[in-house]
This record gives structure tokens, C-alpha cells and sequence, in this order.
């Protein structure tokens, strides 16, 4: 139930490593695939899949991550305005002075 | 003035995830495309056209990217300074008069009938009356750290 709950709260961070795990994984397999041939013209496909097509997913799995920050921090701020409500309650004549 | 409502649970339009998700979706399969087209040729002048899609692909897909996080970030940063203009004010706080803090006390402050702790400095304290004492008695008071100085993160 705890990871369930992780994943579904979570889904985003998650997500984000899976991405991250498979880029270095296409990765691998496309150093694996042009270090196996000495031919140009059959490494080339593998620096496509493997080279830009890891470089993709990496790319995927940080956005991921720093989109799930953004989205705490903007959660964040609704906390913030409650305390700046309350102060504002608290001491409503202070917010005049200069 | 942010441009997304404060009820919304993530900084972004539902427009700007349906871009997101084209733009990456586009790139992708650029990407995809361009492997293909190389896989199927032998000829290193045709490969190099379909690195070129490739490679514009992953740039449609980055810049895409980027631009989204731009937008979150741009989106936080409006909704936090639009509470802070609306309630800043000027001062220093000023101690309650006959509470002396203890020499040992750690500088934090509380606002009178507020539930949460400070440091002087913070928007939400300057210019009120204030009780210092250590963030452990504050806690011990059923108060909670302030989220906009956050007292508890040592300098």
C-alpha cells in the first residue's frame, strides 16, 4: 500500500527515474552496437537510437523532475499565503507603515 | 497578478502540457524516423539527412521542453512576488515592551496570536510586536516555522 501510494502521489519523480534508466540503458546498447563494427555506415544508426535517442530520454527524465519541484514549490506557496493572511489578521494597521 | 489561478494543484495551463506532450511526441518520433532512415541505407550522404532529422528532432523536443519549464518557473515566481508586494512592510520588529529575550535565546520571534515563528527580518514580522525565544520554546508553544524565512534552515 506505502508504494502504491508513493507511485500515485509521486507519479512524475517516478517516471522521471524510469526515464533517466532507459536513456543510460539506450545509451549502453548504442556504445555496445558502434564499438561492435568497424563500418561507418552501420555505426551511424546506432549513434541515432543510441546517442540522440538517449540523449532524448535523459532530457525527458530532468524535465520530469524539475516540473515534480516546480509543482511542490508552487504547493508550497499555498501554505505561504495562509501565513501572510494570518499576519495580515494579526497586526492589519502595521501594513501601513512605511 | 500570476496567470494561473491559485486553486490550480501545478504551475502550468492545461494548454502548456498539451504543447509539452506534442512537442515531445514530435520529437520523439523525429528521432525514431531518423534512426529508421539511417538503419536503411548504406550510403553515408543519405545517412547524414536522416542524422539531420534526427538531430532537429531533439532540438524541437529540448526546446519544448525548456520553454515548460520556463513557463513553471516564470508562473511560481509571479504568484510568489504578487503575495509578498501585497503584504510587505517596512520596519524592523520591534520587541514587546518588559520581554527581554535571554541572552542565550537564538533570534526568532513570534507575532501575538500568530501560529508560527520567524526571523526579525521577515516580511511577515517586521514592524509588529514580537516575542523572541528559541525555535525549541517556540515549538514547545504549539507554533510552526514560517514558510517564507524558514527559521529552522540554519544560515
Amino acid at each position: 500500500v506505502g508504494v502504491s501510494a508513493f507511485v500515485l502521489r509521486q507519479w512524475d519523480r517516478v517516471a522521471s527515474w524510469v526515464a533517466v534508466a532507459l536513456g543510460a540503458l539506450v545509451l549502453l546498447i548504442g556504445y555496445i552496437g558502434v564499438s561492435g563494427t568497424p563500418y561507418v555506415f552501420e555505426q551511424v544508426p546506432y549513434v541515432v537510437s543510441g546517442g540522440l535517442g538517449g540523449l532524448f530520454l535523459l532530457g525527458l527524465g530532468a524535465v520530469m523532475w524539475i516540473s515534480a519541484d516546480l509543482r511542490d514549490e508552487w504547493r508550497k506557496l499555498d501554505s505561504l499565503e495562509e501565513a501572510l493572511r494570518e499576519a495580515a489578521v494579526v497586526a492589519p494597521e502595521d501594513r501601513d507603515v512605511p | 497578478v500570476t496567470a494561473i489561478p491559485t486553486s490550480s494543484p501545478v504551475p502550468w495551463r492545461p494548454a502548456d502540457a498539451t504543447r509539452l506532450v506534442l512537442v515531445d511526441i514530435v520529437g520523439g518520433s523525429a528521432v525514431v524516423v531518423g534512426w529508421l532512415g539511417t538503419a536503411q541505407t548504406s550510403a553515408l550522404s543519405r545517412q547524414l539527412t536522416w542524422v539531420t532529422v534526427a538531430v532537429v528532432g531533439l532540438v524541437i523536443a529540448g526546446t519544448g521542453n525548456a520553454l515548460w519549464l520556463l513557463a513553471g518557473r516564470r508562473n511560481v515566481g509571479l504568484r510568489l512576488r504578487a503575495a509578498l508586494d501585497e503584504h510587505v512592510t517596512g520596519p524592523a520588529a520591534v520587541p514587546v515592551p518588559g520581554v527581554v529575550a535571554h541572552p542565550a535565546a537564538r533570534a526568532l520571534v513570534a507575532v501575538p496570536r500568530g501560529s508560527r515563528y520567524h526571523r526579525p527580518a521577515c516580511v511577515l514580522a517586521r514592524g509588529k510586536e514580537h516575542q523572541p525565544a528559541t525555535a525549541k520554546r517556540h515549538l514547545a508553544n504549539g507554533l510552526r516555522p514560517c514558510e517564507a524565512c524558514r527559521p529552522e534552515v540554519d544560515e
